[in-house]
């Protein structure tokens, strides 16, 4: 697709262009869209002549070519003076709408108040010619376009007076108030007056709207106090609270009113209140009025200072449960030693909904004396929020003495489950005096306790931690706590900044010892740390008179993480004696391949093909296939294809060949 | 700060008398053994919700909220039948019934009385007067990104939900993915120093969604899409098929493009990591690359440049390979990355650390959906609250101003005015087509 630029300074790389433009090319392609020439300059007369007849399709040349002509000339009086007086009269001719709706997106560009005569004029034209002068006129500035609008709302007819109504709001023309306040009056008009009206706002609006809350009835009724409602909050908004006040009040009086309408008029008493706003808060809490009470409760943290905080506390018991939990997220915004009680008691209630607000409040106002309390509730509640919610309090309370007060609770060798609790605190809180502790936690009871030790050393463990670990990792004859381990050596000495080092601890340990066993689980950690100058180790293994170690360092292989090891990888694939080897060693290839999206795509397919040789089961081949669809070409395509008729594969390379030819067609995901 | 909203349907049942309950019009309760839950969530505390828009983020949104024992999802709501059909299709397998209500008309939706919340799918055109009439129906309101389509409109809408006290969450669902979380907060706690600049990554040109491409023949709505409706406050455009459903984001009257459909995504994180989410930038300039032919007129190609008064400058393109996809933050001492499919720094080790709660953290919240139920329940401002919606559009916004204008547009974010330049200003708004108006 061609396209044009509008641009005043240019970011463009050469290269970047280069890869843009093809893939511009190739999206243009697949998505059928008729490339055509930018239309050649030509005046402006042609232009529009060519546009006249615009049906809104695809051929749109005459519409780009007014956006270019309109654009080389917007910021020249002359050009704009030319365009303005063309596209005006262009407006008043019987071009088709789009025509008629492109030409006003352009003279929205360059109208200025020599353009309003005409505009209004055409504003007692055809609807869809009026829409299209209300929508140069509704972004035009200064009180000309007012005028035009206002002045026009006597003649004008039907939905194009709805509009021009709707227009004066939408640019909060106080000046046409005189003219909208009689439309109150005409049924077919009277809800957009109102909410034109109600977004003007200031004194004008709301002394209009009050007198017409009185008389309207229905549906009406509620526009009226919704406009009402937008206008007096504009005052408040603007500081005039004594101006604003009756309102509120006239709203919030009126129990005819929906809910949300009268709760809203609460929340802007409130609002306005000033200096008595946080008394006031008090009285609509004390109210029997759920709508009272739940402005009050809304406006909290806007109305109440910290000081004043204390009558809300003590009335938090007497509230319903909802209630209850949506002041206590409020009063988490409130200083510790405010608040602190109040939430400690509601974090002991019967409801498990407000115990669980109570909690999250906690994670903002708690200290150190509460840590016993969370690690208590953690490590007892029943799985689910309440114990997330006790967890995520005693991970997040700020404190230098908080983590002292973790730590010293670990120290003292607690229950395992509170130990457990408090050993993931210390990984979430990163406390790094607690490294004694945890250290000391890794021969603990039960396993666990050491596993939780083991996570908080992979968050505040450094390189030096690694022999302890290692040691519990040879020792062990559990899964899990053998999974966690590795995790931890490999996350320990992921620390090491140069990456040709990190595995030289674990060789030396290899060198250091002949059982099987442990080197097995040591050549297994070698494919986690990923450090490329442990490869000969694992060749060497791989020549092992052990089996175990052999096997170790072949799964090490298949497992490597880095592309470096593809030609290891292809050769174990290729010379491998045992079944599995092969099929780790091909999915290892495969992985491996995947790795490089941004490689040639045909070179990669020419390693799928070799892996594909490989493969003698059908299962290996779904694995070449289902990376294929990184790599959309023609090889990949051809390749696929291969397989169609391959019955137990071709469900698979059907779907290579969708993906790849969906990745050639769209984009990413939203 | 946590600011607490106003009420909802469910609260409002809880809290008042029974005798003065009975006098409202109560919601349809499907029995929870009904719902294949064993009765986990009480009727009463359930977050009834209803949802419009159907053709393309809605369907995977109601399934998140499908998910939820606390929800009991009741109607959808679309103007296209056979999106309407699938909607319910959903809802009824879900609930094993066939109780979902469906309406054409959000008007009748929201008069429904029983609705706690709706979710909230269309183009954006839509966005502002199905989000501010929802507002003022009493509904809290999950909605699509780009908050709004113009800059008036945002504003109008956060100060209505303000008003109204309603809880608002925006599909700026990265803020809730582990990686993006983990990514700002590394940012925010200085883990790189001071940020000297950023990059955001976009995608660029059209991507068919719906795969009608080329179908631009002018010709008669079909029969069961009510066309005229879905044009709604939008300039008229005579019907084809490629204008719709899904592919309506490349023209700029319905949408706006790569930039708008994707700056509430990777922008807004880079907003969140260096606290700029509730103001904006001060200058923006841009340039664009447009079609020369066919019915799509938003920009394939961008490049914008933005600076802040209390921020390092950013640079939003798509389309320019050296501006890698996602949020990058370059710093004093290193950067770091994160796209949906990665998460990398320099240094490395970076991306492994974990922040302590006596460093700068951010908001965090695991799951989107149940952050927003969570928040209907409190009161409490969700993880992607109206304000920081509104200011990560505001620069997609300002950015398609500058393109359009060829100007450097300088911008205060507090007034939110277009300084000296009363020609960009006047593009803050958009006009409606007769006979629509934004709700109060």
């Amino acid at each position: 697709m061609t396209t044009i630029t509008l641009r005043r300074f240019a970011p463009g790389l050469a290269a970047a262009r280069a890869v843009f433009l093809a893939s511009a090319l190739l999206a243009s392609a697949s998505a059928a869209v008729t490339a055509q020439p930018a239309a050649a300059p030509s005046s402006l007369d042609a232009i529009l002549k060519a546009l006249a007849a615009h049906d809104g399709g695809i051929e749109s040349a005459p519409v780009w070519s007014l956006r270019d002509y309109v654009y080389a000339r917007k910021d020249d009086p002359a050009g704009r003076a030319e365009c303005e007086a063309a596209l005006l009269a262009f407006l008043k001719t019987p071009a088709t709408p789009p025509a008629k709706l492109a030409a006003a997106r352009y003279l929205r560009v360059v109208a200025g108040d020599t353009a309003v005569p005409a505009l209004r004029a055409l504003l007692l034209a055809d609807a869809r010619t009026a829409d299209c002068a209300i929508a140069v006129l509704q972004r035009l500035p200064g009180p000309a376009a007012d005028d035009a609008l206002a002045g026009a709302l006597k003649p004008a007819r039907g939905a194009v007076k709805t509009a021009l109504v709707a227009a004066l709001g939408e640019r909060r023309s106080a000046a046409a108030l005189p003219a909208l306040v009689p439309l109150l009056a005409q049924p077919a008009l009277a809800e957009a007056a109102a909410t034109a009206i109600g977004r003007i706002g200031g004194a004008g609006a709301v002394s209009a709207l009050m007198p017409e809350l009185t008389r309207a009835v229905g549906p009406f009724k509620q526009v009226v106090a919704a406009a009402l409602l937008a206008a007096a909050d504009q005052m408040r908004a603007s500081g005039d609270f004594a101006g604003a006040l009756p309102a509120f009040r006239r709203l919030a009086s009126d129990t005819s009113l929906p809910s949300p309408l009268r709760t809203a008029a609460f929340m802007g008493e409130i609002g306005a209140g000033e200096e008595g706003a946080a008394g006031l808060l008090l009285t609509m809490l004390d109210s029997a009025d759920p709508d009272e009470r739940q402005a009050a409760v809304a406006k909290i943290a806007d109305a109440v200072p910290a000081e004043g905080i204390g009558p809300v506390c003590d009335r938090l018991r007497k509230l319903p449960e909802a209630l209850q939990v949506q002041v206590l997220a409020a009063l988490s915004g409130y200083p510790r030693v405010r608040v602190l009680g109040t939430v400690l008691w509601a974090a002991r209630s019967e409801s498990p909904e407000v115990r669980v607000a109570a909690l999250r409040a906690l994670a903002p106002v708690g200290d150190a004396s509460i840590v016993p309390f969370l690690v208590e509730r953690a490590a007892s509640a029943p799985r689910g929020l309440e114990q997330d919610a006790a967890r995520s309090a005693l991970a997040a309370i700020r404190g230098r003495d908080v983590d002292d007060a973790v730590v010293g609770l670990l120290e003292r060798k607690p229950a395992p489950a509170a130990a457990v609790e408090l050993l993931k605190a210390i990984g979430e809180r990163r406390v790094f005096a607690a490294k004694p502790a945890v250290a000391a936690a890794l021969a603990d009871e039960p396993s666990a306790v050491r596993i939780e030790a083991l996570k908080a050393l992979r968050a505040i463990g450094s390189p030096s931690d690694v022999s302890p670990v290692l040691d519990l990792l040879v020792g062990t004859r559990d899964d899990s706590e053998q999974a966690e381990a590795e995790k931890t050596v490999a996350a320990l000495l992921q620390k090491i900044g140069a990456p040709d080092g990190r595995s030289r601890l674990l060789r030396a340990r290899l060198l250091a010892t002949q059982e099987p066993a442990e080197r097995a689980r040591l050549l297994a950690l070698l494919p986690l740390v990923g450090d490329d100058g442990s490869l000969p180790v694992l060749r060497r293994a791989l020549g092992d008179s052990d089996g175990e170690v052999a096997d170790a360092a072949a799964r090490a292989i298949a497992a490597w993480p880095t592309v470096t090891a593809r030609d290891d990888v292809l050769r174990l694939a290729r010379g491998a004696k045992d079944d599995t080897h092969t099929l780790l060693a091909l999915a290892g290839l495969v992985r491996l391949i995947g790795l490089e999206p941004n490689r040639l795509p045909e070179a990669a397919v020419a390693d799928l093909r070799q892996a594909a040789d490989l493969a003698s089961r059908p299962e290996e081949r779904k694995l070449v296939l289902g990376v294929l669809a990184a790599f959309p070409c023609e090889a990949a395509f051809e390749f696929a294809r291969g397989f169609l008729q391959d019955e137990a594969v071709k469900a698979e390379a059907q779907a290579a060949i969708d993906a790849m030819t969906q990745r050639l067609a769209k984009g990413p995901a939203r | 700060m946590i600011h607490s909203r106003g009420c909802s349907r469910r609260t409002f049942l809880r809290t008042v008398p029974a005798a003065v309950a009975g006098t409202v019009a109560f919601p349809t309760i499907v029995r929870a053994s009904a719902l294949g839950r064993g009765g986990a969530v009480a009727p009463s505390e359930r977050i009834v919700m209803a949802g419009i828009g159907f053709g393309m983020q809605g369907p995977s949104n109601m399934r998140n909220f499908l998910g939820k024992p606390e929800v009991q999802w009741v109607a959808c709501c679309d103007l296209d039948d056979a999106h309407l059909q699938r909607a319910k299709d959903i809802v009824d397998t879900s609930y094993g019934n066939t109780d979902c209500a469906t309406y054409r008309d959000y008007r009748a939706l929201y008069a429904r009385g029983d609705l706690d919340a709706v979710s909230i799918a269309v183009p954006d055109h839509w966005h502002a007067i199905l989000s501010l009439a929802a507002v003022r129906a009493g509904l809290d309101v999950y909605g699509e990104k780009p908050f709004t389509h113009s800059l008036r409109e945002g504003r109008a809408l956060c100060s209505a939900i303000e008003r109204y006290g309603r809880v608002w969450q925006t599909g700026s669902w990265q803020r809730s993915e582990n990686n993006f979380h983990r990514a700002a907060e590394l940012v925010a706690a200085g883990r790189i120093g001071r940020i000297e600049r950023v990059e955001v990554g976009l995608p660029s040109g059209y991507t068919d969604f719906a795969r009608t491409f080329g179908q631009e023949k002018i010709e008669n709505p079909p029969p069961g899409l009510d066309y005229e409706t879905w044009l709604g406050p939008a300039p008229w455009w005579p019907y084809c098929v490629a204008r719709v459903h899904m592919n309506w984001r490349w023209n700029v009257d319905f949408g706006g493009g790569q930039l708008i459909d994707w700056i509430g995504h990777h922008l807004d994180i880079a907003h969140w990591a260096l606290g700029l989410e509730r103001t904006g930038p001060i200058e923006v300039k841009g340039t664009g690359e447009f079609p020369t032919s066919g019915i799509y007129n938003a920009a394939r190609r961008f490049w914008v440049e933005t600076k802040y008064a209390d921020g390092p400058p950013m640079t939003i393109a798509g389309g320019y390979p050296q501006i890698q996809s996602g949020t990058k933050w370059f710093g004093e001492h290193g950067w770091v990355w994160v796209d949906r499919d990665g998460f990398e720094s320099q240094p490395a080790h970076l991306v492994n650390e974990v922040i302590g709660p006596n460093e700068k953290r951010l908001y965090k919240s695991r799951d989107h959906a149940q952050n927003f139920l969570d928040c209907v329940r409190s009161r409490a401002l969700t993880i992607a609250p109206a304000e920081v919606a509104h200011r990560s559009a505001s620069v997609g916004h300002l950015g398609q101003i500058a393109i359009e204008t060829g100007r450097t547009i300088r911008w205060d974010p507090a007034a939110e005015a277009i300084i000296g330049d009363p020609g960009a200003e006047r593009m803050l708004a958009r006009g409606y087509r007769a006979p629509y108006q934004l709700p109060a």
